[in-house]
């Protein structure tokens, strides 16, 4: 059998020795050049389907770029964070977790998805800071220290004196399942997501609510209304 | 729900010599007796088409005054930040077909209407043939009529891989706009010359922003998403059709403009010139109806259609050998999907909803009904209201879509009206 001398032949592949290895280049150089040309990152939503968030056109945003660059880097590090904790702390901190990446996610897809489907020239605004809001909770989350144990000491205070605080689930709040429990500084909680209320009569409207998120070994925050009080 | 049911029976008839037939009569002229197979096919097509865009028929729906209509859809932006959509076409060509199918052409000839929109998709993309094929199955055929085919020039100019499907192939810039209007306006005046009245109809669909100022604009096909003063302010949109009118006072009323800006006026947070003046109060006469108020989204419908098309090929043979047919028969789905606009959907629903209302009302038996700019108005939001609610995303988002208006029609001089059904013939069914 004699080698042939074309240098295009595809039979001259099989009486080189090199062949395999330039091919293997080849197909590298193809991998990583439609890696490095990819003009969206693609997103994992909860129920594992997936969202490809555009890296250039019309739909791109270079605030929501930063949030989904954000959420990749913090669900490489949520994998980490809960490690060494007992099983039913590491499962609830994944849940709430998942809670913050959902909401982060849903509401730049629907940014998104938005712009696509209006007469709109950029992202939604609100949208994009809801987003934020959810990649701020999933990065203070994985930032906290682990909690030993399910239940923590809490030491939830307010700037309003004689002020009533109540609490409540943030998934109940939503459902607007509105059974406050009262709450003492010091009460231990069990780690989640929490609304509280504090109300008083020298607040407008006679009370203000809040989100508390109650991750760490004490969890402390202080209430405070968004707007001025008579002193 | 199906909105055409159209039947297309073309008969293909082939006379084909096949291989066999060829070897058949090779064989046979050697054998000195010279046979050929002839073989005939014919095939029926018969295709339907559903869509889930309502069909809200526009019927006995008539234009009250003597109508100029220029209807433009800005889909093409030089700016690639600038989404390019067809639904702002789509969305023009709907708002022609309602008002061209209400002019009342044998009365009134001079009466006419303008469409103005360059649509230009990618090279055979699902998108280009979906956004023709709507406009083919939910406008007038003279809209269709005017749907420039791909030609060879095109092949050759088409560097940036786009093809020009509907109007001059030009876009629609800036001054291109304010060009039309003045030859819109030019038309207007003869019409009213001829006729002692007329309604000019402005409508653009585009893409708008209300600035930081809170000024609003629309983004012609140059306009730059960075630099506002590329975009189009409300005033110098009505500035021509303003002067217009207050140049002729004595018309009182015999002359009409209803500008519709179908736009977002979602908050940007770019700022605009502030030498731009704010649109003043305007004239008697003169009403701006925009398809969002201040802050909100004007949304596409989600249009999709599907042809479910079917070929029989029947073959008949003449001679020994079957002969073989490339015909293939069998029902063949195609999808189509596409965008529009939804205010214009919405207004032809809404005078579909008013017609009906007035059909069933018996205290209009044998007359005819009004609709005014009020009417208007309350049937098109109430429409658009239902149809924001066929939209998911809006639907997720809690978006709502309520329109603004700005300006009166003193005397709320009517647009349309409804012409009573015709009496059926005695002894037809009803």
């Amino acid at each position: 059998v004699s080698a042939p001398t074309s240098p295009y032949s595809i039979r001259h592949l099989f009486y080189d020795g090199t062949a395999v290895f330039r091919l293997a280049l080849v197909g590298l150089l193809l991998v990583s050049g439609v890696a490095c040309s990819a003009d969206s990152i693609v997103l994992k939503r909860p129920d594992g389907t997936t969202f490809s968030f555009p890296l250039s056109g019309p739909q791109y945003d270079p605030r929501a770029e930063k949030l989904v660059r954000e959420i990749q880097e913090l669900d490489k590090l949520i994998e980490q964070s809960s490690k060494g904790a007992p099983r039913d702390v590491a499962i609830a901190l994944r849940q709430i977790a998942s809670e913050y990446r959902k909401e982060a996610v849903d509401n730049l897809e629907l940014a998104v998805e938005t712009a696509q489907q209006t007469s709109s020239l950029q992202l939604d605004s609100k949208l994009i800071g809801k987003a934020a809001d959810g990649v701020k909770g999933f990065r203070q989350l994985v930032n906290s220290p682990t909690p030993n144990s399910l239940r923590v000491k809490t030491q939830i205070s307010t700037t309003i004196s004689d002020a009533q605080i109540h609490y409540l689930g943030k998934a109940d709040h939503e459902l607007q399942l509105f059974h406050w429990s009262s709450y003492t500084p010091g009460d231990r909680l069990v780690i989640g997501r929490y609304v509280f209320r504090v109300q008083s009569e020298a607040l407008p409207g006679g009370s203000f609510q809040e989100e508390v998120r109650i991750f760490s070994d004490p969890a402390m925050q202080v209430l405070s209304p968004i707007v001025g009080v008579p002193k | 729900m199906r909105i055409a049911g159209v039947q297309l029976v073309p008969i293909v008839r082939r006379v084909r010599w096949s291989i066999y037939g060829l070897m058949a009569a090779a064989l046979m002229a050697a054998a000195g007796c010279a046979l050929i197979d002839v073989s005939e096919t014919t095939t029926n097509r018969s295709a339907v088409v559903t869509s889930n865009v309502p069909e809200c028929s526009t019927s006995r729906i008539q234009l009250t005054t003597p109508t100029v209509g220029l209807f433009v859809g800005i889909s093409d932006y030089s700016d690639a930040r600038i989404a390019s959509t067809p639904a702002h076409t789509l969305g023009a060509a709907m708002m022609y077909s309602t008002f061209f199918d209400a002019s009342r052409k044998h009365e009134i000839p001079e009466a006419t209407n303008f469409l103005e929109a360059s649509l230009r998709l990618p090279v055979g993309s699902a998108e280009a043939e979906a956004a023709t094929r709507f406009l083919q199955i939910r406008t007038h055929n003279e809209i269709w009529a005017k749907i420039r085919r791909p030609s060879k020039s095109d092949f050759a100019s088409s560097a940036d891989g786009k093809w020009t499907y509907l109007g001059d192939g030009k876009l629609v810039t800036r001054a291109k706009l304010n060009q039309d209007i003045s030859a819109a306006i030019t038309m207007a005046e003869r019409v009213y010359q001829a006729n002692g009245s007329v309604l000019l109809v402005l409508y653009v669909a585009a893409h708008g922003v209300r600035s930081s100022s809170g000024e609003y604009f629309l983004q012609p096909a140059d306009a730059r998403i960075d630099d506002p003063s590329t975009w189009m302010s409300l005033s110098e949109l009505l500035q021509p059709v303003r002067r217009w009118i207050e140049e002729d006072l004595a018309a009182q009323g015999n002359k009409q403009v209803l500008v519709i800006t179908d736009t977002c006026q979602r908050d940007t947070e770019l700022s605009s010139s502030s030498s731009v003046p704010q649109a003043k109060a305007l004239p008697h006469w003169l009403v701006v109806v925009q398809s969002a108020s201040p802050g909100q989204y004007a949304w596409h419908f989600p249009s999709s259609a599907q042809s479910r098309e079917t070929v029989r090929s029947d073959k008949t043979h003449f001679g020994i050998v079957p002969g073989i047919s490339d015909e293939k028969s069998g029902t063949f789905v195609r999808e189509f999907r596409s965008r529009m606009s939804l205010f214009p959907l919405a207004l032809q629903c809404g005078l579909a909803f008013a017609r009906q209302t007035y059909d069933n009302s018996p205290k209009f038996q044998g007359e005819s009904a009004m609709i005014g700019n009020d009417d208007l108005i309350s049937i098109t939001e109430e429409s658009l209201k239902e149809l924001l609610t066929k939209i998911p995303t809006a639907t997720r988002g809690g978006f709502a879509q309520d329109l603004a208006v700005i300006g009166v029609n003193a005397g709320d001089t009517p647009y349309f009206l409804i012409e009573p059904k015709s009496e059926s013939p005695k002894g037809t069914a009803p």
